[in-house]
């Protein structure tokens, strides 16, 4: 019985270590000050469709700062448009938007998921990187560079 | 027929039924992103059978794998990442780790293996998906967490006992030669 016990214990520390560390590293980036982030984005011919400062507010994520500046289309639980955003993706309660396409006075950009995708790009002083996180996850600060590239998926994109 | 050849052949029978509770099960679970009983069984095939016949059995189920997975068709970079990554637990458990045999040793193993596992992918995988490494590593950090959990708690609650029931059905059919 005790030996059933210390391994149903174990088994619980095992499951919360995971659960925390899913946590640590995979919840939403919420600015903690107010700022502006310097925003471009580009066709997969390579045309640049927007290039300007977007302000962003304190406890903000890049999904809230595109979705107050552009319509925004994200994908929904099937990966098919979904224009009313409502839809996340959660691993371990973890919320992911998924932007499939963006659109503003002067243009509309979509991509397709299966055939086609946004990427997101942060400038590391030098170059644009594709970047590690994700819209809901993207890490920034005031004066962070970021570009949204449509991308083929089978052969890069712009 | 001589009694070594009816030896070879019960063993022969007993991989491919190894063999494919291996792959059945992987396609089984497969709709669940890195949950499945594959290290585990692993583990008890090299504890069970040795390298050698575990090195076989992991070769045929590599190769079915991608041929009949019905996610997707093989894509042959793939399979030198995927042979490799379950090559390492019979690799470890005859020598460095050979007298290791309880629970919670061997589950401790497949905790580290889960992300072992990830680690070997990811050169090839990103040079298919075109993303650098680094990127590739940070976002595969999930699935690894999620395949090393669960070859933990599998190993942990299920070795001891289905060891226990095939070493029985092992004596019994070798038995009744």
């Amino acid at each position: 019985m005790k030996h059933i016990l210390v391994k149903i214990i174990i088994t619980l520390v095992v499951l919360a270590a995971a659960f925390l560390v899913f946590r640590l590293f995979f919840a939403s980036f919420q600015a903690d000050h107010d700022g502006v982030i310097q925003l471009v984005i580009v066709d997969d011919d390579g045309t640049v469709l927007f290039d300007d400062e977007v302000p962003f507010m304190t406890h903000d994520s890049l999904f809230d700062v595109l979705d107050r500046t552009f319509t925004l289309t994200c994908a929904g639980p099937q990966y098919q448009p979904d224009e009313t955003c409502s839809h996340g993706f959660f691993i371990f309660q973890a919320e992911s938007k998924v932007i499939l396409g963006i659109q503003h006075t002067s243009f509309d950009l979509q991509s397709d998921w299966t055939g086609s995708f946004l990427l997101f790009e942060i400038h590391d002083g030098s170059d644009y990187q594709t970047s590690a996180y994700g819209v809901s996850h993207l890490p920034f600060t005031d004066g962070t560079m970021i570009r949204i590239r449509k991308t083929s998926v089978s052969g890069g994109g712009a | 027929m001589t009694a070594v050849r009816q030896h070879q052949i019960r063993t022969l029978a007993l991989m491919a039924v190894f063999t494919a509770i291996l792959f059945v099960q992987q396609l089984a679970l497969s709709f669940l992103p890195n949950i499945q009983f594959t290290t585990l069984l692993i583990v008890l095939y090299t504890k069970l059978l040795g390298f050698k016949k575990t090195t076989l059995i992991i070769t045929v189920h590599v190769i079915a794998i991608n041929l009949f997975s019905p996610l997707g068709p093989v894509i042959p970079v793939y399979l030198p990442a995927m042979w490799l990554g379950w090559m390492i637990i019979p690799f470890f458990l005859t020598c460095v780790f050979k007298h290791i045999d309880r629970a919670f040793h061997l589950a401790l193993f497949g905790l580290v293996h889960g992300f072992v596992y990830g680690w070997i992918f990811a050169p090839f995988a990103a040079f298919v998906i075109g993303v650098p490494l680094w990127t590739y590593l940070l976002m595969d950090l999930p699935f690894e967490i999620i395949m090393a959990t669960s070859n933990f708690i599998t190993i942990y609650w299920l070795y001891d006992l289905m060891k226990k029931a095939l070493h029985r059905q092992l004596e019994r059919l070798y038995m009744t030669q």
